[in-house]
């Protein structure tokens, strides 16, 4: 892909609008390429999740590309666990030229409600090249346990 | 769906910015899961190649949500005679890979001295 600056097209094209409007749902078709930040349709500008649900305890990982700890914000509130943050755009305040834009800025929240067998008063979180993981043991209660049956 | 022919994992696209700032193209890449490790970058000729191995761990349970897709990003951008080769840096942080592209000083845009007579 040659580095070139886009250009104004409709300028020269009075159909072009529909070429884009063709554009844009091949677009939804196309799972090898990553949507554009901005069109027609719905994009999905919440960072990806997952909830993983061990034997001892949860693990929820989510995608976090640039950012820092301090634009993060991690709560729990009976069990209801919110991920709050905030993707700055470092050239926001200048008039930067861009070639291609894809990544997207802005805030984000996303609610994950826990189940009663996760330990929200155990909770840990690490944030490691751009992925948070947290932690989040079961309660004792809610663990499998290996019950010996003896015989006599 | 496009696979690494070697290991068979999954190729994923990166998003990515290019912008130009103080006579440099940047590349901005977002790509959650690679450190400096793991991230390998190579100029060929007209072919600038950025692959970097997700590595986000292995997780044994049931997926109650599943929306990170676990992969390699590869990258292949051509470069044109204006980039100078030797003028290419790039670091990685929290899962942003930044490159910075040096444009030759030849193509930079200069001021053309008047003198009157």
């Amino acid at each position: 892909m040659a580095i070139v600056k886009w250009k104004n097209r409709d300028l020269y094209e009075p159909w072009e609008g529909f070429r884009s409007l063709q554009d844009e749902i091949n677009e939804l078709f196309d799972i090898d390429r990553t949507p554009a930040p901005s069109g027609l349709f719905d994009r999905n500008l919440s960072p990806a999740v997952d909830v993983v649900e061990g034997d001892q305890n949860f693990t929820i990982r989510c995608e976090l590309p640039g950012l820092d700890q301090n634009d993060l914000d991690l709560s729990v509130v009976s069990n209801v666990l919110t991920i709050k943050g905030e993707k700055k755009d470092r050239n926001k305040e200048k008039q930067t030229a861009y070639f291609k834009k894809e990544c997207w800025s802005g805030s984000f929240q996303r609610t994950i409600s826990l189940p009663n067998s996760a330990d929200t008063e155990k909770i840990s979180a690490v944030l490691k090249d751009g992925i948070l993981s947290i932690e989040l043991p079961k309660k004792e209660e809610a663990k499998p346990k290996q019950i010996s049956v003896k015989i006599s | 769906m496009a696979k690494n022919e070697t290991n068979e994992r999954r190729v994923l696209p990166a998003r990515y910015n290019i912008f130009n700032e103080d006579g440099k193209v940047f590349l901005e890449m977002e790509m959650p899961g690679v450190s400096k490790d793991n991230l390998e970058i190579k100029v060929d000729g007209n072919h600038f190649m950025v692959n970097g191995r997700k590595t986000i761990g292995n997780i044994s349970g049931k997926f109650r949500l599943h929306e990170i897709k676990d992969g390699d990003y590869q990258h292949i951008f051509t470069l044109d005679d204006t980039i100078d080769r030797d003028k290419i840096e790039a670091s990685v942080k929290n899962g942003i890979v930044t490159v910075t592209l040096g444009i030759k000083e030849s193509e930079k845009p200069r001021k053309i001295k008047i003198t009157a007579k």
